[in-house]
């Protein structure tokens, strides 16, 4: 049996993509898989450029979190240098590192998801966007909006430009931070603790609403990676990598970063232009391991900020041990938001940030460099190989969203499966199946390494491939 | 007065605006940003300004195009943060901020949007005629208010 299904588009992600539904002859949902239609190359672009380049050359994959790579990218060329970071260049380079997390965690959640979640997973199309939601909750549209300028703003004050800055380069940063600037972000800090604060308990308030979406939203068991500190608590910056599983039990702990390899690999499928990375001793595809915000709060022990401990401690309440519950990457990512903050104004209290002198020189001393953080998605890694001149002749990238696909898949058909029924298609079965890749919050531009035009699509297909229904949106 | 140069300037004619941008010789009253693409933000920037002139490479113009911009309608509202368009930030300025001022989009002729440094010859073509449009535009509008 032919349907016809216009949906125009998949919607309020970052980058294109397409979904494939495939249905029996009962119109019953068989399977799905989610596909990135689209293809970068920044790892072939950046050979031959020089390692002093890097930053400023990889922040350009992604104008969502250009801060992320530039901090990757610097930390593996002050490894190919071989130095050591003056403590301010450390104590800046932290402070962006939270200020990119708060703004990217800002536009997820106020911009791309929170039309869902205060209009409805079922309110019209036409009106389940941005625009509908500033018509119906206007001051809450702007709080994200003054979130995201507050992070954007330390990224200014930092490095010059609110988005692909100069300033993060191997040996440190490019300039101090002033003591005007400083005084500048701590006057902000109270109003956007007051603003997440109120997305925390909005959201908590409404949690119930959505039972069904919890429940069948991508709920299954994974391992979770994330970095900590020694202390295990939550550490976006320089730490130890840590894969706890479904039942929160530590799976690998202190990992090396600059030695991913050895326990991470990519599988690549033909259907897809994004790889699919898994935990190397479970092997492909049972390694599937999730990063990002949720994961991030599954593997530590403790947030270390005292505001999101306590959300933190709330929010496990609700669990048997660990959250395997994609949809509530959305709570994750609030805590996150609120840990973000009181770092901020902890580090921006600190004195040692003011110092002068901000950048370590020398030469080439390592002919390979790794460099990693925990960007807004999840974990980031840059790994350069160069050669004596420090030209870069080999990168591998591992991006957060792309060790987030295996679980993307899976959530999309869970979801699938659930919502969609192939006799009876409604926009509101389909918005869930977005819903489900849009808790991930995905970077596709950053993990295809890719900027696109083409729009996301639907499709609904039988179990044999061929075509029953394609949505489609520009 | 605000003027915003939209586009990344990694993607070759993609950051034509921004070499426009570049080469305007503007007055003092007028302010000026450059960002890789449309956000929410925008919307805040836009608040109190009289005017607003978008400057953005075009791949459906053969030449330069001086026009004033449209209000959005709702069903047309693209929502991925890489694909806002100027309509819906200045929709957003208008319902969040109150934002009542004129707002312009400049759009030069851009052909190459491939990764890579520098304008092809169409853009390259184009600045000049851009510059000079938006130059002559600003006095007009300025002597206007007068």
């Amino acid at each position: 049996m032919s349907q016809r299904i216009v949906i125009h588009p998949v919607t309020r992600i970052e980058g294109h993509a397409k979904v494939s539904i495939y249905v029996d002859a009962n119109g019953q949902v068989q399977s799905a898989q989610f596909h990135v239609t689209e293809f970068r190359g920044f790892e072939k672009l950046a050979e031959g450029r020089p390692v002093h380049e890097m930053p400023g050359l990889m922040s350009r994959i992604c104008g969502i979190c250009p801060m992320s790579h530039i901090l990757a990218s610097s930390k593996a060329g002050d490894m190919i240098l071989g130095v050591q970071l003056p403590p301010a260049a450390q104590k800046q380079r932290r402070l962006a590192n939270y200020a990119q997390v708060l703004q990217s965690h800002a536009l997820s959640f106020f911009h791309l998801s929170s039309p869902d979640l205060l209009l409805g997973f079922d309110a019209p199309v036409e009106k389940r966007h941005l625009f509908g939601l500033a018509e119906q909750e206007p001051e809450w549209v702007r709080g994200g909006i003054r979130l995201r300028q507050f992070g954007q703003r330390i990224i200014e004050l930092l490095g010059g430009k609110r988005i692909h800055p100069s300033w993060g380069v191997p040996g440190g940063v490019l300039r101090p931070l002033t003591a005007e600037a400083r005084d500048e972000i701590l006057r902000s800090v109270p109003e956007a603790i007051e603003t997440v604060q109120k997305a925390l308990d909005r959201f908590k308030a409404i949690l119930d609403k959505f039972r069904e979406e919890v429940e069948y939203i991508g709920n299954f068991p994974s391992l979770f990676m994330g970095t900590v500190n020694e202390d295990g608590e939550m550490e976006y910056y320089d730490g130890r990598l840590r894969f706890v599983d479904s039942e929160g039990n530590i799976v690998a702990d202190g990992l090396d970063p600059h030695r991913y390899f050895t326990f991470l690999a990519e599988a690549s499928e033909e259907w897809s232009y994004m790889k699919f990375p898994y935990y190397k001793p479970l092997g492909y595809p049972g390694g599937m391991y999730r990063v990002g915000p949720l994961a991030r709060v599954n593997v530590v022990h403790s947030m270390g900020t005292p505001r999101a401990d306590r959300e933190l401690r709330e929010f496990r309440q609700r669990a048997w041990v660990v959250h395997n519950e994609s949809f509530l990457y959305h709570q994750a990512r609030l805590i996150e938001m609120m840990h973000c903050v009181e770092r901020i104004e902890e580090l921006a209290s600190d004195p040692e940030i003011l110092g002068e002198h901000v950048r370590a020189r020398a030469g080439i001393n390592n002919l390979e460099g790794i460099g990693s953080c925990e960007a807004p998605r999840g974990t980031l890694f840059h790994h350069y190989q160069v050669d004596e001149d420090g030209v870069i002749r080999k990168v591998n990238l591992l991006i957060a969203t792309s060790q987030n696909n295996l679980a993307m898949n899976r959530a999309v058909e869970q979801a699938a499966r659930r919502f969609v029924n192939g006799n009876r298609l409604e926009e509101g079965m389909l918005n869930r199946v977005e819903a489900a890749i849009r808790c991930y919050d995905p970077c596709l531009s950053c993990s295809t390494h890719a900027l696109g035009q083409m729009p996301l699509i639907i499709e609904l297909r039988t179990i044999d491939g061929e075509l029953l229904d394609r949505l489609e949106r520009h | 007065m605000l003027v915003v140069a939209i586009g990344n300037e990694l993607r070759r004619d993609d950051g034509v605006a921004q070499k426009v941008l570049e080469q305007l010789r503007l007055p003092a009253t007028v302010e000026t940003l450059q960002v890789p693409q449309f956000t929410p933000e925008l919307a805040a920037c836009l608040a109190g300004r009289q005017l607003v002139v978008l400057l953005d490479a075009a791949c459906d113009a053969s030449q330069v195009v001086l026009e004033p911009l449209r209000e959005p309608e709702p069903a047309s509202v693209a929502s991925t943060s890489h694909h806002l368009t100027p309509e819906l930030v200045v929709g957003l300025a208008r319902r969040l901020y109150g934002f009542e001022g004129e707002v312009w989009l400049l759009r030069i002729p851009a052909v190459d949007f491939s990764p890579g440094e520098g304008l092809s010859p169409v853009a390259k073509a184009h600045v000049g005629e851009a510059v000079e449009r938006m130059e002559r535009f600003l006095a007009e509008w300025q002597a206007r208010q007068a």
